[in-house]
C-alpha cells in the first residue's frame, strides 16, 4: 500500500468519526450552553433534596411514558400505548408503523389525538434507541438517580450534558406544552431547571455515602471543539496531501 | 296478464331522474350507458315488486344488466347475492352484471316487514323468491321479444349466458332484445329453477363491488358532494335529552369558513348546536370554541354503577312472565347452579361515521344517506320539514358498516339534520348540507346494545338432567315505544331481549321472567340483538351442566339436540373438521364448544385455546354453519369471519360503554376498544350442504364465539367467566 | 399557498397551514378515497404516504408536507408494482366487506411490503394492527398481504 493510499484510508476512518461531529459543530446553537459548576463547598443534603424534586418530574407521565424498558406508555395512567407500537432500533418505531406515522410536527389540537413536535421541519417524536433505552420506569430514589446520572445508561452524558439536555432539549420542553388533556409536570420548567442546577452544584449526589462529584464534566460543545481541533491537526499535519514517503511501510 | 304501465312517458321521467342522480351523486356505482328505453322505470303503485321487473333490472344495449337492489349493502354482500339471484333465473352473463342501490320507494319495501329495511339477517331469505321471480320474468319477456322478432314460438327458444338461442342456432343477445322486451307484457306467473339446475347460485363468487372498494373509487354517504354544499358538525348535550341553556358562538363564528351556528331541537326532545361551515375542519374547530351552558335538569342521569345495583335488586323481584314453568325443584335441589351474568352497553361504531346529506328546497327535499331503514327515514325527514313522504327523495348510499346502527326507528341523526336544514332555510340560506358525526359523537351518541343482567338458578342431578331452571333477564326494551313493538313485544315481554333463551332448542324447563326498566339511554339492536348476550349465558351453562355430570360437552349437546337435525349437523361438522376428540392437543391446551341458533341459522364453534400469562390465546376456530342453501359461499365465509371477530371483541378489556352521572365515559376507539388484526385467530368455515331456501347469515356468527372461548378457559383454569368483557 | 407533489403532480392549496391533509384531500381537492374514521389517528382509515413514509393524514398539518411528495389510494394501485400487487391481491381474495377501512389498509400494506418484502405473520400483525376494520376482514387482509408478497418475490 502506498503512503497516499494509507493517507486516504486514514481520511476515511477519521471522516467516519469526525463528520458527524462536524455536522453537529456546524449546527451548534449560536449561544453555547453554560453549564453549572460544582460548588467548592457542596452540601450533600441540598443536592439530595434537589434530586427528590427532580424525580417528581422524571417519574411524571410526561417523561416516564417514554423512559421505559419496552413499548411506550400513553396518557396519565401508565397505560400501554394504543395502537400497539414498538420502539424499534432507533427509537422511532418499526417501519412501516413509525412514531412519525401518527405523531406529526405539532400536537394535535383535539383531545385523545397524538402529540407532536418538529425537528428540522420534520416530525421529531421518538423514544430513546434500543441500545440506550434510558429507562427508569419502576425505579426511584438512589436507583433512579444512578441510572439517570451514569453515562453508561444516560446516553453517554456528563453532568454538564445532562443539564443541557434537561434545560434545552425540545422533547423535554414539550412536557410543559403537551397538548390538550395531558397533565403538566408537578412544577414549572424554570423551577425544574433550578432544581437541576442545585443538584449539580451540590455534587450531584444520589445517596448518602458515595463521594460527591467534583466536576460537571465536558459539555457537548467542548467535545465538538476538541474533535474539530483533532481534525484540524490532521489537516495541518499535511499527511493528507503528502506525496513523498515519510518512511517505509511495514 | 298484467300490462306494465311503463309508458314511454314515465320511463322518460325515470331516465331523466336517473341521469340527474347519476351525475356526481354516487347513486350509480358504475358509469352506465343508458339507452332511451331501458332505464329503470319509476316503481309503479299498485303492482307488486315481482310484477315490475323494470324497477329492479335494466339492460342496456351492450347487454350490461343492472340490478337495482332495495337492500342496502353495509358490507354483508347483498349487492352481489341479489344480482346472483336475478342472474340465475335470467340466465345472464355474470360478467355483465352490475348493481345499484335503490332509493326509498314502495317497490323496494321488504315483503315481510312492509317497509324498506335491511336487518335481521333477512335479505336473502325475504328476497329468495322475489328477486328470482324478477329475473325469471325478465327472461320470459326477453324470450317473448325474441320469439316475436324471429317469428317462432317462445317454447322452442332457450337462454344461456345473456343470449337467446333459436333451434337453428340464431343467437340474439339480451342487449339487442332489451328495449323490445320491456314492451312485452309482464308474465303473471313464472317457473323458477330447482336448486339442481343452479349454475351461479351456490358457487363461490367474487363481490361485484370488490374492485371499486379496493382502489378508493367507491363512494360512501360521507363522500357525497354537491357544488356549494356546506358541512354541519353538531354539538350534542353531554347528557341524553338535555338542552342548551345559553350559548355564545362569537369565537366559533370568527373561524374562517364558518357560515353560522344554529340551536336546533333534537330528535329526543333535547336541544343542541349545529355548526355550518364550508368544510369539515373549520366546522370541527369552531365546535371546539363554542361556549355552552347546558341545562341538565329534568333528565335522568344514567350511571352504570347505580344501574347494576338496581338491576341486581330487580332480578330478585318477580318480573313479567315470558314463559312459565315449574321451579319447585329448586327448593330441595341436590345440586344447584346459581349464576349472575352481566353484559355492558355496546356501541356499534361502524367505520364510516354517521352522516347524511340534505338538499331542502322548501317544497321538496332530497336526502343521500347510507340507511338501513329508508322508508322510515324518508317519512321522518318529511315530518320535520312539513312535507309529505313523496316530496322527499331518499337516495341510498353505500354504507361503511351498519351492524344495526343505521336502522333507527326514530331516524335520530336524520331528524337532527332535517332540523338544521329547516333552521338554515328559515335563515335565508339555500343549498345542500352534509352532516357528519365525529367518532366521539358516535361513541357517545347512544343507541347502544342495552346492558343486561341475567340471574339463573338451575336444579340438576349431577348427571346432566335439569329439574328446574329459573331465569330472569333485566334490560331495557329495544322496541318498546317504537312502531316495531307490534311485532316484537308480546304481553309486556320484548322478544328481542329474550331470544336465545326463549325458543332455545334445548329441552330445559326454563321459567323465564323479565324486567324492562326504563333508562335515559337510547338503545338499539346490535348485530345478533338478544343473542349477543343470551347465547353466552346458555352455552356456558350447558357446558357447566355437562362438566358437572362428567359428560363430554359435545356428547351432552348431541343428546339434548337430538330432535334438531340442523343444529346437530352444524355441531357435528365443526367437531369433525376441528379434530375434536381425535386430535391430541398440546399440554395446556383445551377445546371449547358452543352451538347457537339465531335468525334461522345455526353456527357451531369448536375452539382450541391455551393460556399465556393469564390471557387466553385462541389458536384455532373451526366453524360449522347451517344456513340452508348458501347463495354465495364466499360471503358466508366472510360473514362468519366478521361476526366471529365481533363476538370475540366483546370479551376484550375496554369493550364496554359506561356512564357516570349521565355522562358517557368513553370517547373514541382509544378507550372504547374494538378488535385489531392481531386478535384474529386462524379460522376455517364449513357449510352444511342444503338445498332448502336460505336462512340468515349477517348475524348468527356472532353469538357462539364468546361462550366457546369461555368454556375452553374454564376447562383449563376452572374459572367461569360470567361477564363480558371478561373480568380479570 | 402551500405546495406539494400529489400523486406525481404539483399541487397548491390556499388553506390555513394547520388544516389536516385529510381535509385538504377530501374537502379542498375532492379526493375522497382517503377516509375519515376517528380523527385521532387510532384507526388508520386516513393513511397516506408522504415521501414514501406512511402517515395518518387526519393529524398531519398540510403545512408540514410543503415541498414533499404525497401519495394517496387513488394512485397507489397504478404507481408501482407493489401497489399493483396489493390491489390485485385484494380483489383476488375478495377482502372487502363494507370497504370503508380498505383504503387505509391497502396503504398500510403497501408501506409494509416496501420495507419488508417477506413479512412473517408476526410482522403483518404488528404492522397492520393499527388499522381497524369493524367488518372483521383481517383474515383476508392477512392472506392478501402474504399473497401480494409472494407475487412480488
Amino acid at each position: 500500500m502506498t503512503l497516499r493510499t494509507a493517507a486516504l484510508r486514514r481520511i476515511f476512518e477519521l471522516s467516519a468519526t469526525l463528520l458527524p461531529i462536524m455536522a453537529v459543530v456546524a449546527a451548534e446553537p449560536k449561544q453555547a450552553f453554560t453549564p453549572t459548576q460544582v460548588s467548592s463547598t457542596p452540601v450533600r443534603e441540598a443536592g439530595l433534596s434537589a434530586f427528590a424534586m427532580m424525580e417528581r418530574v422524571l417519574l411524571h407521565p410526561r417523561c416516564v411514558n417514554c423512559h421505559v424498558p419496552g413499548a411506550p406508555l400513553q396518557g396519565d395512567f401508565k397505560r400501554l400505548h394504543y395502537p400497539p407500537v414498538q420502539r424499534g432500533i432507533d427509537g422511532r418505531g418499526v417501519a412501516p408503523l413509525q412514531c412519525a406515522t401518527c405523531h406529526s410536527t405539532k400536537n394535535s389540537p383535539l383531545a385523545n389525538a397524538p402529540t407532536g413536535l418538529e425537528t428540522d421541519g420534520k416530525p421529531g417524536w421518538h423514544m430513546p434507541p434500543a441500545h440506550m433505552k434510558m429507562s427508569w420506569f419502576g425505579l426511584s430514589g438512589p436507583a433512579l438517580c444512578k441510572v439517570f446520572r451514569d453515562p453508561k445508561t444516560n446516553g453517554e452524558r456528563s453532568l454538564a450534558m445532562l443539564e443541557e439536555h434537561m434545560a434545552t432539549d425540545h422533547l423535554v420542553l414539550w412536557a410543559w406544552e403537551p397538548g390538550p388533556g395531558r397533565q403538566l409536570p408537578p412544577m414549572d420548567k424554570s423551577s425544574f431547571d433550578e432544581q437541576v442546577r442545585t443538584w449539580i452544584r451540590n455534587g450531584a449526589p444520589c445517596d448518602a455515602q458515595e463521594p460527591l462529584h467534583a466536576s460537571a464534566g465536558r459539555t457537548r460543545a467542548d467535545l465538538n471543539a476538541d474533535a474539530a481541533k483533532s481534525l484540524r491537526a490532521v489537516v495541518d499535519s499535511g499527511i493528507l496531501t503528502a506525496t513523498t514517503p515519510a518512511r517505509s511501510q511495514p | 296478464m298484467k300490462r306494465l304501465q311503463a309508458s314511454s312517458g314515465s320511463i322518460e321521467i325515470g331516465r331523466r331522474r336517473f341521469l340527474k342522480l347519476g351525475v356526481g351523486s354516487g347513486f350509480a356505482v358504475y358509469a352506465m350507458t343508458i339507452s332511451a328505453q331501458t332505464a329503470p322505470a319509476l316503481p309503479q303503485a299498485g303492482l307488486s315488486p315481482q310484477e315490475q321487473p323494470s324497477a329492479f333490472v335494466s339492460i342496456d344495449g351492450d347487454g350490461i344488466v343492472t340490478v337495482t337492489t332495495g337492500k342496502t349493502d353495509m358490507g354483508q354482500g347483498v349487492v352481489t347475492a341479489l344480482p346472483m339471484l336475478v342472474a340465475e333465473e335470467l340466465d345472464a352473463d355474470w360478467a355483465k352484471m352490475r348493481f345499484q342501490l335503490a332509493p326509498a320507494a314502495e317497490a323496494y319495501k321488504d315483503q315481510v316487514y312492509k317497509m324498506q329495511i335491511v336487518g335481521g339477517s333477512t335479505t336473502i331469505k325475504h328476497s329468495w323468491i322475489q328477486y328470482r321471480e324478477i329475473g325469471a320474468r325478465m327472461r320470459a319477456m326477453l324470450v317473448a321479444a325474441a320469439a316475436k322478432r324471429l317469428g317462432i314460438s317462445a317454447s322452442v327458444l332457450r337462454t344461456e349466458a345473456g343470449v337467446v338461442i333459436a333451434p337453428n342456432g340464431v343467437r340474439l343477445s339480451y342487449g339487442e332484445l332489451a328495449s323490445a322486451a320491456l314492451a312485452e307484457p309482464v308474465p303473471s306467473s313464472v317457473q323458477l329453477k330447482s336448486p339442481a339446475q343452479f349454475k351461479l347460485i351456490g358457487k363461490p363468487t367474487g363481490r361485484l363491488d370488490a374492485r371499486e372498494k379496493s382502489n378508493g373509487q367507491q363512494k360512501f354517504g360521507i363522500d357525497f358532494s354537491l357544488p356549494g354544499m356546506r358541512t354541519v358538525v353538531m354539538l350534542h348535550p353531554p347528557v341524553f335529552g338535555a338542552k342548551v341553556a345559553r350559548f355564545d358562538a362569537t369565537q366559533a363564528q370568527a373561524i374562517a369558513g364558518v357560515e353560522a351556528v344554529y340551536q336546533v331541537p333534537l330528535y329526543n326532545g333535547g336541544t343542541g348546536l349545529a355548526v355550518v361551515a364550508n368544510g369539515f375542519w373549520p366546522a370541527r374547530m369552531a365546535r371546539e370554541v363554542l361556549q355552552v351552558d347546558w341545562d341538565i335538569t329534568g333528565v335522568e342521569k344514567a350511571d352504570t354503577d347505580a344501574l347494576w345495583e338496581s338491576y341486581r335488586a330487580l332480578a330478585l323481584q318477580p318480573g313479567i312472565t315470558a314463559h312459565a314453568d315449574d321451579t319447585s325443584a329448586l327448593a330441595n335441589a341436590p345440586l344447584k347452579i346459581t349464576a349472575e351474568y352481566t353484559f355492558p352497553y355496546l356501541a356499534h361504531t361502524p367505520m364510516e361515521p354517521l352522516n347524511c346529506s340534505i338538499d331542502y328546497q322548501g317544497d321538496q327535499c332530497t336526502v343521500w344517506v347510507g340507511s338501513q331503514l329508508q322508508t322510515a327515514d324518508q317519512a321522518a325527514v318529511a315530518t320535520v320539514l312539513g312535507l309529505k313522504p313523496e316530496q322527499v327523495t331518499l337516495n341510498t348510499m353505500m354504507a361503511g358498516g351498519g351492524f344495526g346502527r343505521r336502522a333507527v326507528p326514530t331516524s335520530d341523526y336524520l331528524v337532527d339534520a332535517a332540523q338544521v336544514a329547516k333552521a338554515r332555510y328559515a335563515a335565508g340560506h339555500r343549498g345542500p348540507i352534509k352532516m357528519i358525526w365525529t367518532r366521539e359523537d358516535d361513541v357517545r351518541g347512544g343507541y347502544y346494545r342495552p346492558m343486561h343482567l341475567h340471574r339463573v338458578e338451575i336444579a340438576h342431578d349431577g348427571k346432566g338432567t335439569v329439574q328446574a331452571w329459573k331465569h330472569m333477564i333485566v334490560g331495557q326494551s329495544i322496541t318498546g315505544g317504537t312502531p316495531i313493538e307490534t311485532f316484537t313485544v308480546k304481553n309486556g315481554v320484548d322478544e328481542t331481549m329474550v331470544e336465545g333463551v326463549a325458543g332455545s332448542p334445548y329441552p330445559f324447563p326454563i321459567a323465564l321472567e323479565v324486567h324492562h326498566p326504563k333508562v335515559n339511554v337510547p338503545v338499539l339492536w346490535f348485530r345478533s340483538v338478544g343473542h349477543s348476550h343470551t347465547a353466552f349465558v346458555m352455552e356456558t351453562l350447558v357446558d357447566e351442566l355437562a362438566r358437572a355430570g362428567g359428560i363430554d360437552p359435545v356428547a351432552y349437546r348431541r343428546r339434548l339436540l337430538v330432535k334438531h337435525p340442523r343444529n346437530l349437523a352444524a355441531l357435528d361438522l365443526a367437531v369433525q373438521k376441528s379434530g375434536y376428540g381425535k386430535k391430541r392437543l398440546p399440554s395446556g391446551h383445551a377445546w371449547g364448544v358452543a352451538v347457537h341458533e339465531s335468525f334461522g341459522s345455526v353456527v357451531a364453534y369448536v375452539v382450541q385455546v391455551s393460556m399465556r400469562a393469564n390471557e387466553p390465546v385462541l389458536h384455532q376456530v373451526t366453524a360449522g354453519v347451517h344456513c340452508n342453501l348458501a347463495v354465495n359461499p364466499r360471503t358466508i365465509e366472510a360473514q362468519l369471519e366478521g361476526g366471529m371477530l365481533m363476538g370475540l371483541g366483546m370479551t376484550i378489556p375496554g369493550a364496554q360503554i359506561t356512564l357516570k352521572d349521565g355522562h358517557v365515559q368513553q370517547h373514541n376507539w382509544n378507550d372504547y376498544r374494538v378488535p385489531t388484526h392481531a386478535l384474529m385467530p386462524k379460522m376455517t368455515v364449513h357449510i352444511v350442504p342444503s338445498a332448502e331456501p336460505p336462512t340468515g347469515i349477517g348475524e348468527p356468527s356472532l353469538p357462539p364465539i364468546a361462550p366457546a372461548l369461555a368454556n375452553a378457559i374454564a376447562a383449563i383454569t376452572g374459572k367461569r367467566h360470567r361477564s363480558l368483557p371478561f373480568q380479570a | 399557498m402551500i405546495s406539494f407533489q400529489l400523486n406525481g403532480q404539483s399541487q397548491s392549496v390556499d388553506v390555513p397551514g394547520d388544516t389536516p391533509v385529510l381535509w385538504v384531500l377530501r374537502d379542498t381537492l375532492g379526493l375522497t378515497g382517503t377516509k375519515f374514521g376517528c380523527g385521532i389517528a387510532v384507526c388508520g382509515a386516513c393513511t397516506v404516504h408522504v415521501d414514501g413514509q406512511q402517515r395518518r393524514s387526519c393529524v398531519t398539518p398540510v403545512a408540514s408536507i410543503a415541498g414533499q411528495s404525497l401519495s394517496t389510494i387513488e394512485a397507489v394501485g397504478e404507481q408501482d408494482e407493489v401497489g399493483r400487487a396489493v390491489t390485485q391481491a385484494w380483489v383476488r381474495h375478495d377482502v372487502v366487506q363494507c370497504g370503508y377501512c380498505q383504503s387505509g389498509q391497502i396503504m398500510a400494506a403497501v408501506a409494509l411490503l416496501k420495507v419488508n418484502k417477506r413479512p412473517s405473520d408476526a410482522d403483518i400483525d404488528q404492522a397492520m394492527s393499527a388499522n381497524l376494520c369493524r367488518c372483521g376482514t383481517y383474515a383476508r387482509i392477512h392472506a392478501a398481504v402474504l399473497d401480494a408478497a409472494k407475487s412480488l418475490a
